[in-house]
């Protein structure tokens, strides 16, 4: 029984992580309708860039907390605004045309992924601002893992808030859902979407941030997690936000639960299958509308 | 066409220009070098080994060429990218053998390109030295022209396993990738521990690569185990280490694993404190034994590796696993001294020559003595226990070769060439 809760705990923890990044790309198809395949890349180089701050900052302050706060701020804005450059000269001449972004974005992906891998060979390590663990249900649990989720949830509020408090979100809100009446109305559209694909990406890349102390900071670590990034955004509805966290929170309780009966290959086989029962039986997914 | 005067000078003089180069092009072809092909994992999972393998070739061969070259020729070496692909790999070997007409390659570390390259060895009649160690390439899927010139895991299993048994514990758990030479060490180790009489707890494989060690690593039973044995790659080892730090296993059990998990890791972290390696090669000069110390020195100057087992730029060298790549030109320099070798079609005389060939210490042999075994080729040499004590691998002891002997698995001598 120890055991399942602990599985679930940690399942619950690496949801929201997970939920984080789906909502970078669920937000930038919502209002772009991009389907950004570079996200993994974005969510690689917010780990690469706060491992990278984390090292300058290491020589002037001794402050390791403080420093890790400092990363995850400016990692994500530093490739927010590599995204926003991005946006603005490779994708917004294809903005019309699906398909071209599609590849656009894949061709980013291996470019940022390649271009990493020739300055960083190998895996890098950060250290967690918060060490020690406590025992929850008989098993020591690091305490930075619920910080972590703990953060992921702060940033999903910072989100919300932008979107349904600020006159950016209503913007934001209004070209998703009619593009041509925002442009009549004289809303600055170009600007929102380089805005929301920055934001988009500056989410993912917060993820990275986040979670560089509990995996491996590598070129290719952002592929595995875009494909269940992906996954959550499909099975949670395209476009749909909480439908997105649901999607991962279910994703990472289902693996966890198995992996305490079956071999760790089997559960992830499992929990794949059972995200593509609840596609099978929700083809539009949890959320998702039939426009979508 | 008329012929003319001048278009018959033209022809003929072309003729006999032809007639007098031709037997000096011929004649240069062959006295040519030695051509040595590097099936090299230069990217992909394990790109840090295909680089630094890469480059212990280049010294060796640079070392053989300054002492006049193997047996008047000198060698040279063509790099191919094998990616840590499998099918990539299978490409290159071919590329190296039909296009570039290398004379020997020195395969990829990577166990699974070297099972899939074995069999293409045989057919293109191409002496093969693959540097993954799964136990099987010197098995049923090796064959008369594979050569493996540094240990196999069952010889590194049986090398170190009675000293774990008798001073780690008796109860193990053994944690493994899904990866080829992972899944050798698991099956060694079940075997050889239920031979010595110690019990196995529990039995776990882990995907490549996993997201997260946590939920794999809170499986483990901590009551029971006393000694963990581990088999990763060097990503997946040090988050291994890390998250099991992160769980407290390193207080509460012993921690083991095959020195290839951490060759290019430094262990200058509290996650490494306390774990244990069975090694074919002392990483710091410190732990080679007195008789050994001149070549170890030659060794490491040759390549470029301090005594602490960095480079210049401070990386950490697998020098544990780079040796297999020295030794392994050492032995085709041996090997062709011994034949008469001249060209691949004596080949066969070479792979007699090497069957059962043994060899004392030396620049080429600066791991020590060994022998190549005549049924399975595979290298049998001395192995080391160590130990990580304020960040640094300490050698707790050397264990002579005739410890990691077994039965040998396939027996080539019996093969067609």
């Amino acid at each position: 029984m120890e055991q399942v809760l602990f599985q679930l705990l940690n399942g619950f923890v690496w949801g929201w992580a997970l939920a984080l990044i789906a909502l970078g790309l669920n937000l930038v198809y919502g209002v772009l309708r991009i389907i950004n395949v570079a996200h993994g890349a974005f969510y690689m180089l917010g780990a690469v860039a706060g491992w990278a701050i984390l090292g300058q900052l290491r020589a002037i302050s001794d402050l390791y907390l403080l420093n890790f706060a400092l990363a995850l701020l400016v990692a994500p804005l530093l490739v927010g605004l590599l995204g926003m450059l991005l946006e603005w000269t490779i994708l917004r001449p294809r903005e019309d045309k699906p398909v071209l972004t599609i590849i656009a974005t894949f061709a980013l992906l291996l470019i940022l992924q390649q271009g990493v891998q020739l300055l960083l060979p190998g895996a890098q390590r950060v250290v967690p601002p918060i060490a020690g663990g406590m025992e929850i249900f008989g098993l020591r649990y690091p305490i930075y893992r619920l910080v972590l989720a703990g953060l992921s949830m702060g940033f999903m509020l910072v989100l919300w808030l932008l979107l349904y408090k600020t006159r950016f979100g209503m913007w934001a809100r209004a070209v998703h859902q009619d593009r041509e009446l925002a442009l009549a109305i004289g809303l600055p559209v170009p600007w929102i979407y380089g805005l929301v694909f920055g934001l988009g990406v500056a989410l993912a890349a917060a993820a990275g941030v986040l979670t560089a102390p509990i995996v491996p900071v590598e070129a290719s670590m952002g592929m595995i997690i875009l494909i269940e990034a992906f996954m959550v955004v499909i099975v949670g509805g395209l476009g749909n936000l909480p439908g997105a966290i649901i999607a991962a929170l279910l994703f990472r309780l289902a693996e966890g639960f198995f992996t305490v009966w079956m071999e760790p290959i089997t559960a992830r086989a499992l929990a794949l299958l059972f995200m593509g029962a609840l596609l099978f039986l929700k083809p539009q997914g949890l959320f998702g509308t039939h426009e979508d | 066409m008329k012929l003319t005067r001048r278009a018959f000078l033209r022809r003929t003089s072309q003729g006999l220009l032809a007639l007098a180069l031709g037997p000096a092009l011929f004649g240069r072809a062959q006295a040519r070098e030695i051509i040595i092909g590097h099936q090299a994992p230069l990217t992909g999972a394990v790109a840090q080994f295909g680089l630094w393998h890469n480059r212990a070739l280049r010294a060796a061969i640079d070392r053989i060429n300054s002492e006049g070259g193997v047996a008047g020729r000198a060698l040279i070496l063509i790099t191919e990218d094998e990616a840590s692909n499998p099918e990539t790999g299978k490409d290159k070997f071919r590329k190296l053998v039909l296009q570039d007409g290398v004379d020997f390659v020195i395969g990829s570390v990577w166990s699974a390109t070297n099972l899939a390259t074995a069999p293409l060895a045989k057919e293109l009649k191409t002496i093969y030295f693959p540097q993954g160690i799964a136990t099987e390439i010197t098995g049923a899927a090796g064959n008369r022209y594979i050569f493996k010139s540094y240990h196999s895991v069952r010889a590194a299993v049986m090398a170190g396993a009675k000293w774990a048994v008798e001073h780690l514990g008796r109860r193990w758990t053994i944690i493994a990738s899904e990866l080829e030479f992972a899944q050798s060490q698991k099956d060694d180790w079940t075997a050889r521990l239920q031979q010595l009489g110690a019990e196995i707890v529990d039995v776990i494989t882990i995907p490549f690569r996993p997201t997260d060690f946590l939920p794999l690593l809170s499986r483990i039973n901590l009551e029971r185990t006393e000694v963990l044995y581990q088999a990763f790659t060097a990503v997946d080892t040090i988050r291994f280490l890390q998250t099991a730090f992160e769980l407290g296993f390193q207080e509460r059990l012993k921690i083991l694993g095959l020195i290839e998990g951490i060759d290019v890791l430094d262990t200058n972290d509290p996650a490494f404190e306390g774990t244990y390696y069975i090694t074919s090669y002392p990483r710091r000069a410190e732990g080679v034994p007195q008789e050994l110390a001149e070549f170890d020195r030659f060794y490491r100057q040759a390549v470029g590796i301090d005594e602490e087992g960095r480079s210049a730029q401070g990386e950490v060298v697998p020098i544990a696993d780079l040796f297999g790549s020295w030794q392994a030109l050492s032995l085709i320099k041996l090997g062709i001294e011994r034949s008469g070798w001249q060209s691949k079609a004596d080949n066969p005389s070479l792979i007699q020559a090497l069957e059962g060939l043994s060899w004392t210490a030396g620049p080429q042999f600066p791991q020590g003595e060994g022998f190549l075994r005549a049924e399975d080729h595979l290298a049998f040499h001395s192995h080391y226990v160590e130990r990580v004590e304020q960040g640094r691998l300490r050698v707790l002891l050397r264990i002579p070769k005739e410890a990691s002997l077994y039965e040998p698995l396939a027996n080539y001598t019996q093969q067609e060439f």
